[in-house]
């Protein structure tokens, strides 16, 4: 999984999809786009971390499994689910005039998403329901069944922060997207602004806009300090890195207290 | 730097301070405890304050 690129890689993929825009003559939603890079973990990342519900300890028996495979909730990371989200919303709210804008951009997001975490060892199933097997690139151990801590801080030592901090550079080398005149042209447009319009004014949606953004580099930074400054996980940006995270399968209880990091200091 | 060029730069740099304070706290709070980080709520409600509430508050309160 990445932790910042899905909250940031929007701005950059909405700035290049220009050409779509023109040749389909829609303007893709912005927030179609970002939703559509969280959506595949919106609902199974707490499951896959686990929660405590007073007495109860809920948690995937197989987290890693559960969270990309089938059975499971994997499909969710399949290019499938993209065009069927998609679908069912321009079929849904086809009469409206923003349908066909957040059908294609929940689509792209998505779509952005899955192939993004076909960089860590666990892969997605890119081509279910054709078949279940993952595609992976093994940039980076995929750490979700060690609990959110622990796998923050596998993720922040090997090659996962540099994924997110490309991402990150790519923003600003389209700085022109986080401007306020980029943002009337071609993101206020979007029907979801147009509705905040009505209670909120200029300045508050263009920070709204840009929330993902500031939301994504100060986690970026702050889980970097976190994990090398305030704690001691060794950086191993090699390919397949890092090297000291737990092999899979065994599953580190982070439910009873102590540091969160699970580290054993 | 020609005039218009400086104040479009402290323009810009005006508009940047609320995101930087902004920041500053978020990234603060979050590396002294990692749960603010953890869900994009809290950094909704605090860039929101700090970009357009407190601003709107202080013109407000010095007119």
């Amino acid at each position: 999984m990445s932790w910042v690129t899905h909250d940031v890689e929007p701005y950059v993929i909405k700035r290049h999809v220009a050409k779509l825009e023109a040749k389909i003559g829609v303007q893709i939603s912005f927030m179609a786009i970002l939703i559509g890079s969280w959506a595949p973990d919106m609902m199974s990342k707490w499951f896959v971390y686990g929660i405590t519900v007073g007495p109860w300890a809920i948690k995937a028996d197989d987290p890693r499994e559960f969270h990309r495979s089938w059975p499971g909730v994997g499909f969710t990371h399949s290019l499938f689910y993209g065009v069927l989200i998609g679908l069912v919303v321009w079929l849904l709210f086809r009469r409206g005039t923003a349908a066909k804008a957040w059908g294609i951009g929940l689509m792209i997001g998505i779509w952005a998403h899955v192939l993004s975490d076909t960089l860590d060892s666990n892969g997605v199933m890119l081509f279910f329901p054709i078949t279940t097997a993952h595609v992976h690139f093994d940039a980076w151990q995929y750490a979700g069944e060690t609990g959110r801590f622990r796998d923050a801080a596998a993720y922040f030592s090997g090659l996962g922060f540099v994924w997110d901090g490309f991402w990150i550079g790519m923003v600003l080398l389209n700085y022109r997207t986080l401007g306020a005149v980029y943002f009337r042209a071609n993101i206020m447009t979007d029907s979801f602004f147009g509705f905040l319009g009505r209670w909120i004014p200029e300045s508050g949606l263009l920070a709204i806009y840009r929330l993902a953004f500031f939301y994504g580099v100060c986690r970026w930074i702050s889980w970097l300090i976190w994990a090398h400054v305030t704690h001691t996980n060794a950086f191993d940006p090699s390919w397949g890195g890092p090297d000291w995270i737990r092999p899979v399968g065994v599953v580190l209880s982070l439910m009873g207290g102590g540091c969160p990091c699970g580290s054993p200091h | 730097m020609t005039p218009s060029r400086r104040a479009a730069a402290i323009a810009n740099l005006k508009a940047f301070l609320p995101y930087f304070i902004a920041g500053i706290i978020f990234i603060t709070v979050s590396v002294i405890d990692p749960r603010f980080m953890l869900n994009w709520s809290p950094g909704l409600v605090l860039l929101l304050a700090c970009v357009w509430v407190v601003p709107a508050l202080w013109r407000r309160w010095r007119r």
